[in-house]
C-alpha cells in the first residue's frame, strides 16, 4: 500500500514538474544519483561522469515542458534515454574518447600493481573490454548489470523490442567473453 | 571468467567502484537545472505570447473579410439602369424591339427609338417613284462595287 502511494506521489510529482521548479527540483533529486552512477558506468571517468551528467539534467529542463509521460516509469525512461544520448555521444568523439582510454590505461597499470592476486578481474580491466563493445552495447549492459533494469525497461530506453534486447545480450555477453579474454591476454 | 548471465552479475557485484557523486558538483547542478528550467519557461511563455497574437490578428483579419464578403453586396451602389434597346439602326425599328421599348417606357419610349432610328437612318421622302427607287439602289450599288 505504501508503495503504491509512493509510486503516485513520484507520477504526480512528474505531471507537475512541467510547470513547477519545486517539483522539478524533488526529482532532480530523486534521480541525480542513479544518473551520475550510470555515467560513471558508461563512461569509467568520474569527471567526464560529471560533465555528462550536467548535460543530462540541463537538456531534462529544457525539455520537461514537451515531455508526454504521465508517469514516474515514463520518466525514468526518459531520463536513461537521454544520459545514454549524451553519453554515446561522448565517447564517439575521437579526441575524447582518446583521452579516457589513457585514463583507463593508467588506471589499470595502479590497478595492477595494487592487485593482491594476478588473476582477480577489476574495474578498469573490465571496462576496457566493455569499451570495445558498440556503444549501444555498451548502454545495454550498463543497464542490465550495473543498473539493475528489467528487460522491459531496457527495452523501452532504447526503443527495441523485448525479444530483441534478449538476443543482443546474450550475444554482447559472448562477445565481451572474448573481450575480456583478449585484455586479460595484453590486449592482443 | 563468466559462463552466464548469472555469472557476469556476481562479477560485477564483488567490483568495487567508486561511484560517490561530488556534492559541490550536486548542488552547483541542481542550480544550473532550475535556472535553465525557468529559462526556458520564459522563453517559452515569450514564444507563445508571440503565437496567441498572430492567432488574434488572423481571427480578426479573417472576420472583417468575412464581414465585408456578407455585407458588401446590400452596400454597393448600383449603377443607374440602361433601357434593353437594340442598337442597330435596322433593329431598332423591328415589331420585337419596339414592343420592348413600349413596355419600358410606353408610347414615349416608341417615339424616341423612332427617332433614334430616322437620326442614324437619316429623312426619306415620303413618296417615292420607282425610277428614283432603281437610281438610288444603283447608286448604292456602285458606291459599294468602289468600296
Amino acid at each position: 500500500m505504501a508503495n503504491i502511494e509512493r509510486t503516485t506521489d513520484t507520477d504526480d510529482l512528474v505531471l507537475r514538474a512541467r510547470a513547477d521548479a519545486d517539483a522539478l527540483g524533488r526529482l532532480y533529486e530523486l534521480y541525480y544519483e542513479r544518473i551520475f552512477r550510470f555515467c560513471v558506468h558508461r563512461l569509467f571517468s568520474k569527471t567526464i561522469a560529471e560533465d555528462v551528467t550536467s548535460a543530462v539534467f540541463l537538456a531534462v529542463a529544457a525539455k520537461i515542458r514537451d515531455f508526454t509521460g504521465r508517469t514516474e516509469q515514463d520518466f525514468r525512461n526518459w531520463l536513461y534515454a537521454i544520459a545514454a544520448n549524451n553519453a554515446n555521444a561522448y565517447i564517439r568523439k575521437m579526441s575524447r574518447r582518446n583521452e579516457l582510454l589513457q585514463q583507463l590505461t593508467a588506471s589499470m597499470t595502479e590497478a595492477a600493481d595494487c592487485a593482491d592476486e594476478a588473476n582477480e578481474l577489476d574495474w578498469p580491466t573490465l571496462y576496457m573490454a566493455i569499451s570495445r563493445l558498440k556503444p549501444k552495447h555498451q548502454t545495454i549492459l550498463t543497464l542490465r548489470f550495473f543498473e539493475n533494469l528489467q528487460i522491459q525497461e531496457i527495452a523501452k530506453i532504447i526503443n527495441a523490442k523485448e525479444s530483441t534486447v534478449r538476443v543482443t545480450l546474450h550475444r554482447i555477453l559472448r562477445t565481451l567473453r572474448e573481450h575480456l579474454q583478449s585484455v586479460l591476454d595484453g590486449g592482443k | 571468467m563468466f559462463e552466464n548471465e548469472n555469472d557476469f552479475k556476481n562479477l560485477v557485484d564483488q567490483l568495487n567502484i567508486d561511484t560517490e557523486p561530488n556534492d559541490n558538483h550536486r548542488e552547483n547542478l541542481c542550480r544550473q537545472t532550475l535556472s535553465a528550467f525557468s529559462r526556458s519557461r520564459q522563453h517559452r511563455i515569450s514564444w507563445q505570447t508571440i503565437t496567441k497574437l498572430a492567432a488574434a490578428a488572423a481571427v480578426i483579419i479573417v472576420a472583417i473579410g468575412l464581414f465585408l464578403i456578407q455585407r458588401g453586396p446590400n452596400d454597393r451602389v448600383e449603377p443607374p439602369k440602361v433601357p434593353k434597346v437594340s442598337k442597330s439602326p435596322s433593329g431598332l425599328t423591328t415589331v420585337i424591339s419596339l414592343k420592348m421599348a413600349y413596355r419600358q417606357g410606353g408610347l414615349q419610349a416608341v417615339e424616341k427609338q423612332c427617332d433614334r432610328a430616322v437620326r442614324i437612318l437619316g429623312a426619306r421622302l415620303d413618296g417615292i417613284s420607282a425610277g428614283q427607287l432603281i437610281r438610288g439602289f444603283n447608286i448604292e450599288k456602285q458606291e459599294r462595287e468602289k468600296l
